[in-house]
């Protein structure tokens, strides 16, 4: 048995992740606790159950022992890989375009080499694409590589391949 | 530091912050509209430049100008934010600012329209009550109008905060400036800072009110003056009837009337219920105009009790906020007691003109049923209002005069009467005839006692009161003086003295005498509360039976009385008396002149002689063209 605590900043965001649980309610047996839920951390608790159990019924009252939990889910990552025979400001400006039209926001960006950093969101939840660009000759290599966690990596993978192959990629 | 070159400050300019620029010069509105692929391109844009001003001019600019294109960077970031927060599109962009930001700047871009507005305009528009006076209200009842306050919270990050004041302080300062506008023109506005919205709902509920008084009268009004169209028209036809019964007179004192009483009569009533219709229209607003005036009374006082419980609360915002409400339903009422006072006014003069229409023919049809009609000359009535006036003067020359003004319960000692102190009037003019002749004195007072304006105090005047027209037309008068005209000339006096508060004392002279209505009435008890203000104090003389007619609860003209009464020669009149009678017992009758040579005495004693013949019923006076009055003997 596991407590999920998750913080929310805007309602949105509740739902969101109201969502999330309600979708694996079944499959894990999720169900919200009742009542009011604290977390003791000192180990004596017999008075406190004392006091508590002079205030309510006794059977109202629930004890779990818990303790913290790092389940390690790694992110998954997944990159592309392509050599344009364009200037490289006009790679910069596609580049822009491309991401734009997938609504990524940049995050950051560093220069020699360039690699830009952004941020995006999806129905299947948030990702990283990173894109780097590298000039060779007459041509520009460029590296997009997709990190996050669940299927997003591959929907965002496929969108953005098919995006770039239009500018004549290989 | 500041090492940029030209080419440096044109990229600077165009290139870096171009698309800040770009952002900034839209409102939230357009930018909300903007295609999200498109914000998402400037926000790029944006933050790109931002690591390029950052890295290569930031150390190169001034404090003040890195501040500011810092603050635009911020600035511009949080309006792509708030677009899409407001769209409710699910972006990382917005993850960058707090709820209270995004609020801040959604709220303050709501007032953009007072960045194109004028301070009148946007005076007009609160006042027109539209939509600006509700984003005011808003504006006030939000507490926006207190910018540095709101920056104050930790929350918001130090570049917005700049650009926060740089962006919406002129805004405000627009509105501010407005609603200050408005206030000096009509009183506060309603929305002061923590202004309850019960405070707020009883004075809209006020201010609808007034604004429904005012319309509904001002209609109603415009109504009754548009029917007061046709009036006119009755007028004149109560001109005409008013001539016809002046011929009527003519002829009976000529002793042959000749006329259908009722044809006379049906006339008169079809004009005074011309009149009677008027003054019903006038009834009715005037009762409507007093339902209203109970109403605003009414939330008056709901104010005003609020107000003393604000005032007890210390709530000064409130309680001037309420004040104001009240000072405006003050000036409301005001407004309508000027306007009922003209009214009654209005109706008082038709009534007025339907009671002279009453008064003649009343008289008239006396005269036809055979009550004597004293015949007065012109030359007699002329005679009259010399010696009227000359004796009143003479009396006022009498220093040193002790002149009591009870409104003071006060008395003044006059030793002399200078220029300003001393008035004559006449109407008309011409040759021995009547003209309306008085004679005013006035005791006035310094207001600091040796220097200052002179102040009224008493007035006393003697006041000759004669039917000019008739005198001019015909020679002669037999009509008395009747109610309307009495009123009429008082209501001439009242207003005046009402507003001077000095009192006026009137002795009025009319040579035909008056009508029984007036004797009765001056004498009646709801005289003095119907007609006669406290300012005003009147006695009525008969110049030729040298009667006086005072109301005897009026406790101020009894000292006054003296200075009007006529004075005649008892044994002389008794003496022409006996002449006449001799010469009435010789011949069936009498004639003026013949006595008057013959008696060698005042005309005025002459006159009155036969007058009092006449009264004790021992013969009729009769007007004869050429030969002047006459006095026949009683037909039995």
């Amino acid at each position: 048995m596991h407590l999920i605590i998750a913080k929310y900043s805007s309602d949105p965001e509740r739902k969101r992740i109201e969502y999330v649980l309600d979708k694996w309610k079944e499959s894990l047996r999720i169900t919200k606790p009742e009542g009011i839920i604290s977390i003791v951390d000192g180990e004596e608790l017999e008075e406190l159950l004392e006091d508590l159990y002079s205030r309510t019924a006794r059977n109202n009252i629930s004890l779990y022992r818990l303790e913290q939990e790092s389940v390690q889910i790694e992110r998954a990552e997944s990159e592309i890989r392509l050599k344009l025979s364009e200037k490289r400001d006009t790679v910069e400006k596609l580049v822009g375009f491309v991401m734009a039209k997938q609504k990524a926001i940049l995050k950051r960006e560093t220069k020699d080499p360039l690699e830009r950093v952004y941020e995006v969101i999806t129905k299947k939840g948030r990702a990283e694409v990173s894109v780097s660009l590298l000039s060779e000759g007459q041509t520009v290599s460029l590296r997009v590589k997709i990190t996050g966690y669940g299927d997003v990596v591959e929907l965002l993978k496929g969108r953005l391949s098919e995006e770039f192959s239009y500018l004549g990629g290989k | 530091m500041n090492n940029m070159s030209k080419e440096d400050w044109q990229r600077f300019d165009q290139v870096v912050m171009g698309p800040v620029k770009t952002v900034l010069s839209s409102d939230l509105e357009h930018l909300r509209r903007t295609d999200e692929i498109k914000r998402t391109e400037l926000w790029n844009e944006i933050e790109h430049n931002q690591g390029v001003f950052e890295e290569e001019f930031a150390n190169r600019l001034l404090e003040d100008v890195r501040l500011h294109s810092r603050s635009k960077f911020s600035f511009a970031k949080l309006l792509l934010a708030a677009a899409a927060h407001i769209n409710n599109e699910r972006s990382p962009i917005t993850e960058r600012f707090s709820e209270k930001e995004l609020a801040l700047v959604e709220k303050y871009e709501k007032f953009n329209v007072f960045d194109i507005l004028s301070t009148d305009e946007i005076v007009d528009r609160i006042f027109r009550r539209g939509d600006i006076y509700q984003i005011v209200k808003e504006f006030y009842e939000g507490q926006y109008s207190d910018l540095d306050r709101l920056l104050d919270d930790p929350g918001i990050e130090r570049d917005l905060r700049y650009a926060f004041k740089l962006y919406y302080e002129k805004r405000l300062d627009n509105i501010k400036k407005g609603v200050q506008a408005y206030v000096g023109k009509y009183g506060p506005i309603i929305m002061v800072n923590q202004i309850e919205q019960k405070v707020w709902d009883k004075i809209k509920k006020s201010e609808e009110e007034r604004k429904t008084i005012a319309e509904t009268l001002q209609r109603k009004i415009a109504d009754v003056a548009a029917k007061f169209k046709s009036l006119e028209g009755i007028e004149k036809e109560s001109e005409l009837f008013k001539t016809k019964l002046r011929d009527v007179e003519t002829e009976a004192v000529a002793g042959k009337p000749a006329v259908s009483l009722r044809s006379l009569e049906s006339e008169k009533d079809r004009l005074s219920n011309s009149y009677l219709g008027f003054e019903k229209e006038i009834a009715d607003i005037l009762e409507a105009t007093e339902k209203k005036q109970r109403e605003l009374s009414a939330s008056e006082a709901a104010l005003e009790q609020a107000k003393q419980e604000y005032k007890q609360q210390m709530q000064e915002e409130k309680q001037r906020i309420v004040e104001s409400e009240l000072r405006q339903i003050g000036e409301l009422k005001s407004r309508l007691a000027v306007e009922a006072n003209s009214l009654q006014a209005e109706k008082g003069s038709l009534q007025l003109k339907r009671q002279e229409l009453e008064d003649r023919l009343h008289q008239l049809t006396e005269a036809l049923e055979g009550k004597p009609i004293r015949l007065v000359t012109k030359e007699e009535a002329r005679l009259y209002e010399q010696n009227f006036i000359a004796r009143f003067d003479a009396k006022m020359q009498a220093f040193p005069l002790k002149i009591n003004s009870l409104l003071e319960s006060k008395t003044y000692e006059v030793r002399s009467w200078n220029e300003d102190s001393h008035m004559k009037f006449l109407e008309g003019g011409a040759l021995n005839t009547p003209a309306n002749a008085r004679s005013r004195y006035i005791v006035s007072e310094r207001k600091y006692g040796f220097f200052g304006e002179r102040i009224r105090k008493v007035i006393i005047e003697a006041i000759s009161l004669n039917h000019l027209r008739e005198f001019e037309l015909y020679g002669f008068d037999g009509r008395r003086a009747s109610l309307s005209e009495f009123l009429t000339l008082m209501s001439r006096f009242i207003d005046n003295a009402e507003i001077g508060k000095y009192l006026h004392v009137m002795g009025i002279a009319s040579p035909t005498g008056w009508d029984e209505r007036v004797l009765k009435e001056i004498g009646s008890t709801e005289f003095a509360h119907n007609y006669v203000s406290r300012y005003i104090s009147i006695c009525l003389v008969d110049s030729t039976t040298g009667d006086v007619v005072f109301n005897p609860a009026d406790n101020r003209i009894s000292k006054f009385v003296e200075f009007f009464r006529p004075q005649f020669d008892r044994e002389k009149v008794e003496k022409i008396k006996g002449m006449i009678k001799a010469r009435l017992f010789e011949k069936d009758y009498v004639v003026f002149d013949d006595i008057f040579k013959e008696s060698k005495e005042e005309a005025a004693l002459v006159y009155k002689a036969f007058h009092d013949i006449e009264n004790e019923k021992g013969g009729r006076l009769r007007y004869i063209k050429d030969v002047g009055l006459v006095l026949e003997r009683k037909q039995v």
